[in-house]
């Protein structure tokens, strides 16, 4: 438990309820990286492309994250939107292996960010499968994504693996900080 | 000019070093090994297989000859739906699976003149010697024969040892006659899915469309066309209906409906450079720069007119809410522009001219562009989810001309007073136009007959040299004596004027067909005699025309004076 779990246990303000949009492109890791942040017994091994959206529920130090696990499937991005609203915080995942779609996330992201429904809330970014040897470094992709011109929102971007959940747990840690 | 359009593509990659070298037909994306990430694959002209994957070139295999097409297509229907990449080279289609070699189609051979046969059966034999079957084979192309390569091969070798060299090699291998292919397409089976088997259709050289079992082993369907498919377009499916518009290389369009050559034949103004299948239409791009798309049944529902030649066109079928099959058209200026039926809507310009375009899943994105310009650059770019193509996306719908109301001007009294004369005395005024009508007809008539009857007697005389000639004839027959009487009545002289005279060589000798005048004083009236004789005075009468050309130093060809003089009886020859 980190030093600011602790600071607000004390305060009494543990169970939270935080709404947490994940979004990106199909293939990106979303699923993945949710299972990591569920506890060991419940994580699936396999991960399925995910047919609309999913909803789970994880607990992470006082909060409790209500995540919505949006399908990056060309077809099923229109639901995104749906959910802009009450989204207290968004996840975008990135595949940094695919520098090939680099632009079609960035149009993705630059829409969401346009979209009026969209409040100001934490944007924390996955520059996933950082384990691939192809894969971007952080710094090309916040280029890559424009990241550097986002000033009305805070946002992170952090390297992650999905399979090993290497630096998922420092991305959720920065979201949950904002968040509390 | 159009209202500025812009592009609609999201820029996602650029190799301009790629080193590609390939036409459109040559330019394929694939589920190459079933992984769901689809690669690119190019059969390059430097007869090599490229493979790419994302942004990076992933192999290269070497291939036996230069391609033609390739295509991937479902031959099986088991699970996974592995797709089964065919390159079309020289007479040969080779099949692979995994980019392993699985299989090779070979044409079959067509028949070969018995003539030809023959010849080359006795020299190989040496029952003819090499010059003596070279003189026969050589009759056989004038008798207008289309002899084989081989022939030709052997009659365009000049060193006697190297000919006979030749016919050694070919020893004891009968004369087979081999076509190549010059395109190639898929047809979905029985049913219009993504996944659903496919089988291969191909034209030949020989003017022939084949379509193939989908195991890529048999030929279910052999049309002849009779003219050689320059490029093809497929559209149905085998088992349900299908239509095979067929591009000729005479500049035609052919229609092949569920296996019968339809009677419908559609001739294009200029050669085609592009046939692309529509949702409603087939699109054909000309060398005029004009695309014309036409229906089914061959009626042609609309053109657009380009400002420069075409260089690739590509079919856009877009995936994703809407449906759309848009054209992709690539121009020499470097414009790539996209059509909606007819509504430009999108348009970018490329730094080299591109050659080569293919839409469809990349990667993992399925409205990909794929482009290949002149210099051998690969560009890759994407369509946005939000991309509007629909009609009355850019410049659609009325111009915004339309709003604005004309200044009409006020109606002023003579207005008014004009119409109320045209109201009062509406048939005089048409009585006076048809009466002006009819005279002016009666003077172009008038005309037309005098240029019609000029030069076609004996006298004649021009208005603009003021010269008047006439023809007399003396004498019974068979000897004749024609003399030209011509007179210069206008103010300056004449020098070197031409005379050519014309009778039908088979009835009348002349003296002389062709002499020229010196020297023409106005004024004065000369005489030229030239001797006719009527070769068998039997044989009935004709006529002798004289033409009076221009001056040597004019540029004009037109005759200056013609005149023409039917010729009498003649009598028998009296024989002493
Ligand atoms: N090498 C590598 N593979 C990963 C990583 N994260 C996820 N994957 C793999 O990527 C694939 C896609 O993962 P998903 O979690 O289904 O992706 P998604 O973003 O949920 O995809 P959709 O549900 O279709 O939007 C799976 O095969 C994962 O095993 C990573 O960090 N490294
Ligand atoms: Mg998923």
């Amino acid at each position: 438990m980190g030093f600011f779990d602790k600071l607000l246990s004390l305060f009494g303000m543990s169970g939270k309820k935080v709404n947490v949009l994940v979004v990106g492109l199909d293939n990106s890791g979303k699923t993945t990286i949710i299972e990591r942040l569920k506890p060991r017994p419940r994580q699936a091994a396999e991960v399925a492309p995910t047919v609309g959206f999913t909803v789970d529920e994880v607990e992470k130090g006082p909060l409790t994250f209500t995540v919505f696990d949006m399908s990056g499937a060309g077809r099923y991005r229109t639901l995104w939107e749906q959910y802009y609203r009450e989204a207290d915080a968004v996840v975008f995942v990135v595949d940094s292996a695919d520098k090939l779609r680099m632009v079609v996330a960035r149009d993705e992201m630059e829409h969401m960010l346009k979209h009026s429904n969209m409040r100001k809330v934490p944007i924390l970014y996955f520059a996933n499968k950082k384990d691939l040897p192809v894969a971007m470094p952080p710094v090309e992709i916040a280029q890559a994504l424009g990241l550097d011109d986002i000033k009305d929102r805070p946002w992170q971007i952090v390297p992650s693996n999905g399979l090993t959940g290497e630096g998922v747990d420092k991305g959720i840690d920065w979201l949950a900080e904002r968040l509390s | 000019m159009l209202p500025s359009v812009k592009s609609v593509w999201l820029d996602a990659f650029n190799d301009p070093v790629a080193g590609i070298s390939a036409y459109t037909p040559c330019v394929h994306t694939c589920n190459l090994f079933g992984d769901g990430e689809n690669r690119l694959v190019i059969a390059d002209e430097d007869r090599k297989l490229k493979i790419w994957k994302g942004t990076q070139k992933a192999s290269e295999h070497p291939l036996l000859d230069t391609p033609v097409a390739i295509c991937s297509y479902i031959s099986e229907n088991t699970a996974p739906r592995l797709p089964a990449l065919a390159v079309a080279a020289g007479s040969h289609i080779y099949i692979y699976r995994n980019l392993r070699p699985y299989y090779k189609f070979v044409l079959p051979p067509e028949n070969v003149n018995t003539e030809e046969q023959d010849i080359w059966q006795k020299v190989m034999e040496g029952e003819i010697v090499i010059g003596e079957a070279v003189a026969q084979l050589t009759r056989l192309q004038d008798a207008g024969v289309v002899l084989q390569t081989r022939s030709l091969q052997l009659m365009n070798i000049g060193d006697p040892d190297a000919k006979m060299a030749f016919v050694e090699h070919w020893q004891g291998q009968p004369l087979v006659a081999t076509t190549v292919i010059t395109c190639m397409d898929v047809v979905k089976q029985a049913i219009d899915e993504p996944d659903a088997v496919s089988c291969l259709v191909v034209g030949t050289e020989s003017g022939r469309i084949l379509i193939l079992n989908p195991a890529g082993t048999a030929i279910v369907k052999n049309i002849w066309v009779g003219i050689t498919p320059a490029m093809i377009a497929v559209q149905g499916e085998l088992d349900v209906g299908y239509r095979i518009t067929v591009a000729g290389r005479d500049g035609k369009l052919y229609h092949i409906r569920n296996g019968e050559l339809s009677q419908t034949i559609i001739q294009l103004e200029a050669q085609p450079v592009g046939l692309v299948r529509l949702a409603k239409h087939v699109a054909v791009g000309c060398m005029n720069d004009v695309v014309h798309a036409y229906t089914p049944t061959g009626h042609k529902s609309w053109s657009l007119y380009l400002p420069c030649h075409i260089l690739a066109m590509q079919r856009m079928e877009v995936t994703g809410q809407r449906n759309t099959k848009a054209l992709i058209v690539a121009l020499s200026n470097g414009e790539v522009r996209v059509y909606n039926e007819k509504l430009l809507v999108s348009v970018h310009v490329s730094p080299n001219p591109v050659t080569a375009l293919w839409f469809g899943r990349y990667g993992r994105e399925d409205n990909t562009l794929l482009a290949i310009t002149k210099s051998g650059a690969l560009d890759i770019k994407m369509l946005p989810r939000t991309a509007n193509l629909e009609a009355g996306a850019i410049g659609g719908g009325p111009p915004p001309e339309q709003e604005i109301p004309l200044a009409v001007p006020k109606k002023t009294r003579l207005y008014v007073e004009q119409t109320q004369r045209e109201r009062e005395q509406a048939a005089d005024m048409h009585r006076t136009f048809q009466r002006d009508l009819a005279k002016l007809r009666l003077t172009t008539a008038r005309a037309y007959v005098k240029v019609l009857t000029d030069g076609q007697g004996a006298a004649a005389f021009t208005t603009n040299t003021n010269l008047s000639l006439s023809l007399n004839i003396a004498g019974l027959g068979p000897r004749f004596r024609l003399s030209l009487l011509l007179r210069n009545d206008g103010s300056t002289q004449l020098n070197d004027i031409p005379v050519a005279l014309r009778a039908d060589a088979g009835l009348y000798s002349l003296g002389k067909t062709q002499f020229t005048i010196p020297f023409l004083v106005p004024g004065l009236q000369y005489t030229f005699e030239v001797p006719v004789t009527a070769i068998d005075p039997m044989a009935g009468t004709g006529t002798i025309t004289v033409l009076l050309l221009a001056p040597g130093g004019v540029s004009s060809s037109a005759p200056l004076l013609q005149a023409q003089i039917k010729m009498p009886m003649s009598e028998p020859e009296e024989v002493e």
